[in-house]
């Protein structure tokens, strides 16, 4: 394996609330290498949003804050980085595209002005060679006829339009990491599709490494090399897609795929079948200890669960669980 | 889809939107929203309407439910023409067909506690006594899984998965002929989904109810729905048997739809070879002639782009189903 | 089927927000300023025991001069200090009942306006326009002069010149309300729109109305005090405002026959400010934990 471009150690950050601190990501690590994308799988509030935000030195002041944990690019750590060296770094060397493309691009500009932006922030350039790569960048990501489009308000643009425009006001800059949260949840399948296409298609382009955040394990599964699982702030599963996805080796995976209404499988349902359950509900991070989170809802817990301090087991290489069934093989 | 045990008979549904505007011709801007829509639901059963944003399926939900200004057609529920009902007389027909909406968040009043919540509409159709009222209230609660104790509390002291719950249970207060789902799910994680998804299957199975089933995910129809209709620009495109049509899709439309939906599968990842649609949705307003998924369309020749194909049955792999495509079971 | 374990004790919006109103600083600063106020207009007067409306000393006697009147005596030698005691209630008076004047108007009009839309729409909101620019001081001046001044047209005059922007207020937040899935839910129930405007809109609608209620209050003080200084109020009730009035002739004679009751008005908005945007926040719904 290469070098990792990233590597993202021990990572825990804290949220003040008002009954006090709660830790939203706890004990995170993993690494990512040139060219590979890594999926980020879970519900809302597991914290794959919150990894991401880390990795840009985005987590929202005040109220949160880094606790420990390293956050290393090419060995530089960026949790102790200053404020004006992560400028430098974030939209150049690791760039982010966000769900929503109606509310993240700036309704009074020009989109080819915003990518000029982008641009103008990072690199000392003239004009007209910020319009020629303005006008490149889109017609790379799909936009027909750019140069008239670039002069186009965001309102004018559809909204897979959008979200072409935002991936290129990433890329503009030829970053090394591309972080993608939840970049189709916005729109529909058949523009999906065009989307992570588009992503994959610019990612071998460039060998650039894409963090693909998603709650949705068909996205995940079809475009990951690797994927890791996240609930209630921690990594619970990591490996590759294949092993993750096919031999699951934690409960909360296999119920995570299990209960997708997949219609290859639905279609061999009879009428009375129903799809298989996680009871209960995510649990209050404010009442999470050290031990295994998911064991009040697991149909595998028992006694020695609930006791057991949480810690990744190592199934082989590249696949690691966090859960204590999994080393005994239990779980299988 | 006519069939003798129909309870719900909608014919020709139309809402058309004028947008206030005029075009560069000067004809007025109108958004062609529902664009004369039928279709039946078999009492016991589930029709599921799918389609894209914008494509219609939510204002066909509300036209139904006769909570669009606007709406044209028939709306037969059990021998009574909603369409053509206005006012107290339309109000009193409203305990027999009632509404789940998307988001649980926005659904509840949030200053009314639960128990006030589910009893409103037994209140407002003037069902029963304050007692036996508050007997069902618990009833109901217990019956979407939810402690009859929490009747005293708020909307935002529940998760969405319960408010969902609350909101069905609200749905079901008044014994309706007809639930429209509109969206149910979507607001949810999937592991909350799979359990409402559940809960309402059961509650179909127990109760017998029929549900007009809106959703955006072919994957929640597959599950949920024994018929189902695709919708494209405020049309039908598709419709007939949900199985048949997942299995052998007729129209170009509903073979890209169904091509498009990630599989979890890391091995045959068929998402990205799929035959991909390019570009977005028309705009609704002041739609072209023919047919309105010719510009999208890999087959379109001239003739779809001149004349509108209308639903019409095929049999495919020996079920029946209607397409509205010149080429359906050709192509 | 699943069961939530979670059960939490009943907490209603309304106990919510009062724990929110409770812990801001500035806002118990505004109730107490308004406490004092209030208290001493209520006890003040007897406990003083001086007649305001009679000479009791002799004219333009500075403050702390006499201990007889504290705070000194006007131009013909009204005791100050008594005149701002009993002062108090007149003027708190005229300032609620013209908000809630002006409130009532413009809840109503803002909330047929916001609901219906379309025509009614149209014409409440020209309506409600021509009311906004007509000078405001103007046209409570033409109506003050055209009835003889007595508290209630005092009242009914600001009343009819303070509702506009509340009325605006209601009109958006009912417009915004009335597509929320709560009142579609309701409509779908078979509600009338009775129901659905006064008992599902409004209550939701309340709370930017009542801190915008309360602001009206604070500005109606001001705007009694202006008819006032410009003697159009009525002569025969002591209110702050009157204070002023009555001796803006003297003003660098005895100047703190017109400060004294300017403090007393400034405290009361103040206060009453204060108030507002407390509620504004304890009822604003993004201060909330989910």
């Amino acid at each position: 394996m290469t070098e990792p471009l990233l590597a993202v150690e021990n990572l825990c950050v804290d949220f003040a609330t008002r009954s006090g601190p709660v830790r939203v990501l706890n004990d995170v690590s993993f690494t990512l290498a040139p060219g590979e994308t890594l999926g980020i799988v879970g519900e809302s509030g597991c914290g794959k949003s919150m990894t991401s935000l880390a990795v840009m030195g985005l987590v929202p002041r005040p109220n949160g804050r880094i606790a420990s944990g390293r956050i290393l690019f090419r060995g530089e750590d960026l949790v102790r980085a200053p404020a004006r060296r992560m400028r430098q770094i974030r939209g150049a060397a690791i760039s982010m595209i966000f769900q929503e493309p109606m509310t993240s691009l700036n309704p009074i500009f020009t989109v080819g002005r915003q990518i000029a932006e982008a641009i103008r922030l990072h690199e000392d350039v003239s004009k007209a060679e910020v319009r020629n790569r303005v006008v490149d960048v889109l017609g790379r990501v799909g936009i027909p006829d750019p140069a008239r489009r670039a002069d186009e308000y965001p309102h004018q643009l559809s909204g897979g339009m959008r979200q072409r425009v935002m991936i290129a006001m990433a890329l503009v800059c030829r970053p090394q990491i591309l972080i993608a949260d939840e970049p189709t949840t916005a729109l529909d399948v058949t523009v999906q599709a065009q989307i992570l296409d588009l992503i994959l298609r610019l990612q071998q382009e460039e060998n650039t490494a894409v963090i693909l955040i998603s709650h949705d394990m068909g996205v995940i599964s079809q475009v990951s090399d690797r994927v890791m699982v996240m609930y209630a702030g921690r990594a619970i599963e990591k490996g590759p897609c294949r092993d993750v996805v096919e031999a699951s080796a934690h409960p909360y995976t296999r119920g995570l795929i299990a209960c997708i209404p997949d219609i290859d499988r639905t279609e061999r349902m009879a009428e009375s079948d129903r799809l298989p359950t996680i009871p209960g509900i995510v649990p209050d991070l404010r009442a999470l200890g050290e031990t295994c989170a998911f064991a009040p809802r697991c149909a595998l817990a028992d006694a020695a669960c609930e006791a057991w301090k949480v810690a990744p087991i190592r199934l082989d290489d590249a696949h690691v669980a966090a859960c204590r069934k999994a080393a005994r093989g239990i779980v299988a | 889809m006519t069939d003798g045990d129909a309870i719900l008979r909608v014919r020709d549904l139309t809402v058309h939107f004028d947008t206030g505007t005029r075009d560069a011709e000067g004809k007025p801007r109108v958004v062609h929203a529902v664009d004369g829509v039928s279709f039946d639901i078999r009492r016991g059963s589930t029709l599921g309407i799918i389609g894209e944003s914008g494509c219609g399926k939510s204002t066909t939900a509300l036209a139904a439910m006769r909570l669009v200004a606007g709406a044209r057609g028939r709306i037969d529920l059990g021998g009574v023409d909603l369409g053509g009902l206005e006012g107290e007389a339309l109000r009193r027909q409203r305990h027999r067909f009632q509404i789940i909406f998307q988001d649980p968040y926005s659904s509840l009043n949030p200053r009314q506690r639960v128990g006030s919540l589910i009893r409103t509409p037994m209140a407002l159709q003037d069902q029963g006594t304050p007692e036996t009222r508050d007997r069902r209230v618990d009833e109901l609660l217990d019956l979407v899984g939810l402690r009859p104790e929490t009747r005293h509390l708020f909307p935002h002291q529940f998760s969405g998965g319960q408010r969902q719950r609350i909101g069905i249970a609200r749905a079901l207060a008044t014994n309706p002929d007809l639930i429209v789902c509109d969206e149910p799910v979507s607001a949810l994680d999937v592991a909350i989904q799979a359990q409402i998804l559940n809960l309402m299957k059961d509650l179909q199975a127990e109760l017998g109810l029929t549900y007009l089933f809106i959703s955006h995910d072919m994957g929640v129809i597959g599950y949920m729905c024994h018929e189902v209709a695709v919708m494209y620009l405020g049309v039908f495109v598709e419709t007939g048997d949900t199985r048949a049509i997942l299995a052998a899709p007729a129209h170009p439309y509903t073979r890209a739809l169904l091509s498009a939906i990630p599989r979890v599968d890391p091995v045959n990842r068929s998402l990205m070879a799929a035959t991909r649609l390019s570009g977005d949705p028309p705009s609704p307003v002041n739609p072209a002639p023919g047919c309105r998924f010719a510009a999208r369309c890999p087959h379109a020749v001239d003739r779809c782009r001149t004349e509108r194909p209308a639903l019409r049955p095929v049999t495919l792999g020996g079920m029946e189903r209607s397409v509205a495509c010149h080429f359906a079971g050709e192509i | 089927m699943a069961r939530d374990p979670a059960f939490h004790p009943p907490k209603s919006p309304f106990v919510e927000a009062m724990a929110i109103f409770l812990g801001n600083r500035a806002a118990m600063a505004g109730l107490i300023i308004l406490a004092v106020v209030i208290l001493a207009s209520l006890i003040g007067p007897s406990l003083y025991g001086v007649d305001p409306k009679a000479t009791v000393n002799a004219p333009f006697l500075p403050p702390m001069e006499d201990v007889a009147s504290p705070m000194g005596t006007d131009y013909i030698g009204r005791d100050v200090l008594a005149g701002i005691l009993s002062g108090g209630p007149a003027t708190i008076m005229i300032g609620t009942s013209a908000a809630l004047v002006a409130v009532l108007i413009g809840i109503t009009l803002g909330a047929l306006a916001g609901y219906y839309g379309g025509l009614i729409d149209t014409i409440l909101m020209r309506f409600t326009e021509f009311f906004q620019v007509l000078p405001a001081l103007l046209f409570a001046m033409v109506l003050m002069t055209l009835f003889t001044p007595s508290l209630r047209v005092t009242i009914i005059g600001i009343g009819l010149v303070m509702w506009p922007p509340t009325a605006r207020l209601a009109r958006a937040e009912f417009m915004k309300l009335r597509n929320m899935d709560y009142v579609r839910a309701e409509r779908a129930m078979g509600a009338r729109d009775r129901r659905i405007i006064w008992r599902v809109i409004l209550p939701n609608a309340m709370p930017p109305l009542i801190a915008a209620a309360a602001l009206v209050v604070g500005v109606s003080i001001l705007f009694e005090a202006g008819l006032s200084f410009l003697g159009l109020g009525d002569p025969n009730i002591r209110s702050w405002g009157e204070m002023i009035g009555s001796n803006r002739d003297y003003i660098f004679d005895c100047p703190w026959a017109v400060f004294f009751p300017g403090i007393a008005i400034f405290l009361t908005v103040l206060g009453v400010s204060l108030v507002g945007d407390g509620l504004n926040d304890a009822m604003n719904p993004r201060f909330r934990e989910r």
